[in-house]
């Protein structure tokens, strides 16, 4: 558990630290919040061996804004999303609500591209992940939750492309994470929270997590579209992430789509107050 | 290097998926997911093999003839409950909305040896309540405490004010009779009130594969003293067959304590801490999944034995006297 602490605050706290420079006092930054909800498909076989489905909820708020650099070509995205669910398994049986809380911090880079498409922008760069949450099975006794806890390196790929359509500023934009290496809680095969937190035989419950026991996606395909000064997205987030620690397995896949309001701030600042500015 | 990513790719996700198999809602698909989960998940396959001869995949042979898709939804609850009964293991269930399948012949088999009658005639009517525990003082001045349940809380400051009630008692008696479990924990806040330091009380561990065999290394599990009001003076716990699962547990924990004397019959056993899961049809199954082992490292899954065995006479019952209260009595007096 101590490991899992320190990798979290060493992955998230990097990233945090890289991207906490004072911004340039002309800094453009967006913002946006968005709420929706879709489907959300879940197997944990540390609480069922069958396979639940239902609704799901999900809040994501969003901030990116360029960094203070001479190249001007690093910028910085800080992603949070809640995410809730309600699944039962088909026919009928258990049911089960689940909660998750996500954020990601990404540092980016925009490289040099000739685009043949026009007003093309592509971004990648490391991110730091923290996942936390839980899943609580209604119907269990001795095993009715499982406590989610994930720490990871991720690559995070973003591309945009705006175009103007019958005089209207639109953009689409899509963006895939995929993380590469990082910690994670999990009970082995058979061993009871009683176990693990009651009697403090935690030893076995961090696992290193790489591509081949965690090979996840998030994918968000947006679509911004300005009327007057307000710009809306519509978007669509893909988010199948997949565990396969201490024997067992889990596999969640959301999909939600998502209705936002984006506010594009253009910051002016005193030279003093952008040397304090520590951007979020 | 680009040509072979997606190939990469494409391998990695093959290898960090597994295949979890799926059942159908067939009487077919119930019994092999029921059997399935019992084989992958429950924890005394080996132990009762050694026991009595259990042998899984004989019982999957046996049973999986009389499995037919066009049974009815009785005759396949039927089936399956029997089949669970093999493993002869009270913590083992299948819930369904008709019915429950159970295994009670641990306690069913055996002499009751305890009548909530004869117990009131020792309770009287003035007995204390706190929370989960029932106390009063006997006439020769030694505190009886009954214990009906480890579900209902039993928390600190009831503890403290139970033993501060008992205090001047020249013997205590902690009756756990018909108590067939609850919480683990509250059973160990308890028992920490009769020993002065930490105690090794036994072990545990937990399967780490779907394997018969695949087990963790036992790990010791100690029981810490409590820092509030500690009982200091002889003690009798009293069990019956129906003292099971936690109580069972919290029997293993006080016979290793020095002031502490079993005095009844054997107890039912259920050491497993058991586990959920659930069939494609909604039926839900409870199993023993990660077993616990008593300071020398053996099996309490079918009962532990009284230091003093007692059974309750008829003659006693039909006079109103409990046998085994009686000579609880005794064994403090010759202590004082």
């Amino acid at each position: 558990m101590k490991k899992l602490l320190l990798s979290l605050v060493v992955i998230i706290g990097t990233l945090q630290g890289m991207g906490a420079q004072p911004l340039r006092s002309d800094r453009f930054e967006e913002f946006t919040l968005s709420l929706g909800g879709g489907y959300t498909g879940l197997l944990d076989t540390y609480l069922s061996p069958l396979h639940y489905g239902g609704a799901n909820v999900m809040l994501q708020s969003e901030r990116f804004g360029q960094l203070p650099c001479q190249s001007g070509r690093w910028f910085a995205q800080s992603l949070f999303i809640l995410h809730g669910d309600y699944t039962t398994p088909r026919p009928s049986g258990g049911l089960t609500i689940g909660g998750m809380a996500d954020y990601s911090y990404t540092y980016y880079y925009e490289p040099r591209l000739i685009s043949p498409w026009g007003k093309f922008r592509f971004f990648v760069g490391p991110q730091g992940q923290l996942r936390v949450g839980g899943i609580y099975n209604l119907r269990n006794s001795n095993n009715p939750a499982q406590f989610k806890l994930g720490v990871n390196l991720a690559v995070s790929a973003l591309g945009k492309y705006a175009f103007a359509l019958w005089k209207t500023p639109m953009s689409v934009r899509l963006q895939a994470d995929v993380p590469l290496f990082g910690f994670a809680f999990a009970p082995d095969y058979g061993q009871s929270y009683y176990e693990i937190f009651y009697l403090g035989h935690e030893e076995d419950c961090v696992h290193v997590t790489a591509p081949h026991n965690n090979l996840s996606l998030r994918t968000t395909l947006g679509y911004d579209v300005q009327f007057r000064s307000c710009t809306v997205r519509l978007s669509l987030l893909s988010d199948l992430y997949q565990w396969r620690l201490g024997r067992q397995q889990y596999r969640m896949f959301a999909h939600s789509v998502m209705l936002g309001y984006v506010n594009n701030l253009y910051h002016v600042m005193r030279d003093d107050e952008a040397r304090r500015y520590i951007p979020y | 290097m680009f040509r072979i990513a997606p190939y990469l790719f494409t391998l990695l996700f093959l290898f960090s998926c597994t295949k979890v198999e799926q059942y159908e809602d067939t009487p077919t698909g119930n019994f092999e997911t029921l059997w399935s989960i019992i084989d992958t998940k429950y924890c005394f396959l080996d132990y009762k093999a050694e026991e009595y001869g259990l042998n899984w995949n004989t019982v999957y042979r046996r049973y999986k003839r009389k499995i037919a898709d066009d049974m009815s939804t009785a005759g396949l609850f039927e089936v399956l409950g029997e089949m669970l009964e093999e493993l002869r293991d009270g913590h083992v269930n299948l819930y369904a909305a008709h019915d429950v399948a159970r295994y009670w012949d641990f306690r069913e088999g055996y002499a009751a040896n305890f009548s909530e009658e004869v117990q009131a005639g020792y309770l009287g009517t003035d007995y204390k309540i706190a929370s989960g525990l029932r106390y009063t003082i006997l006439p020769d001045n030694i505190g009886y405490i009954y214990v009906p349940s480890f579900s209902n809380s039993i928390g600190e400051g009831n503890l403290d004010e139970c033993l501060h009630a008992l205090a001047l008692c020249h013997g205590l008696i902690v009756d756990v009779r018909d108590n067939g479990g609850g919480n683990l924990s509250y059973a160990e806040t308890l028992a920490a009130r009769f020993t002065n330091e930490r105690v090794l009380t036994g072990y545990i561990c937990h399967k780490t594969g779907p394997g018969h065999t695949d087990f963790s290394v036992p790990e010791p599990v100690y029981l810490e003293s409590s820092d509030r009001i500690r009982w200091q003076k002889p003690v009798c716990v009293l069990t019956n067959r129906s003292s099971y699962s936690a109580t069972n547990d919290f029997v293993k924990i006080m016979r290793t304590l020095p002031l502490v004397t079993v005095v009844g019959d054997r107890t039912g056993g259920g050491s497993g801490l058991p586990f959920s899961s659930e069939l494609p049809n909604g039926w839900s199954v409870r199993f023993s999944a990660c077993p616990s082992f008593d300071v020398d490292m053996q099996h309490t899954e079918f009962g532990i034995d009284p230091d003093v065995k007692v059974d309750m006479t008829d003659e006693d019952r039909l006079r109103g006297r409990d046998t085994i209260i009686e000579t609880a009595r005794k064994l403090l007096a010759q202590k004082k």
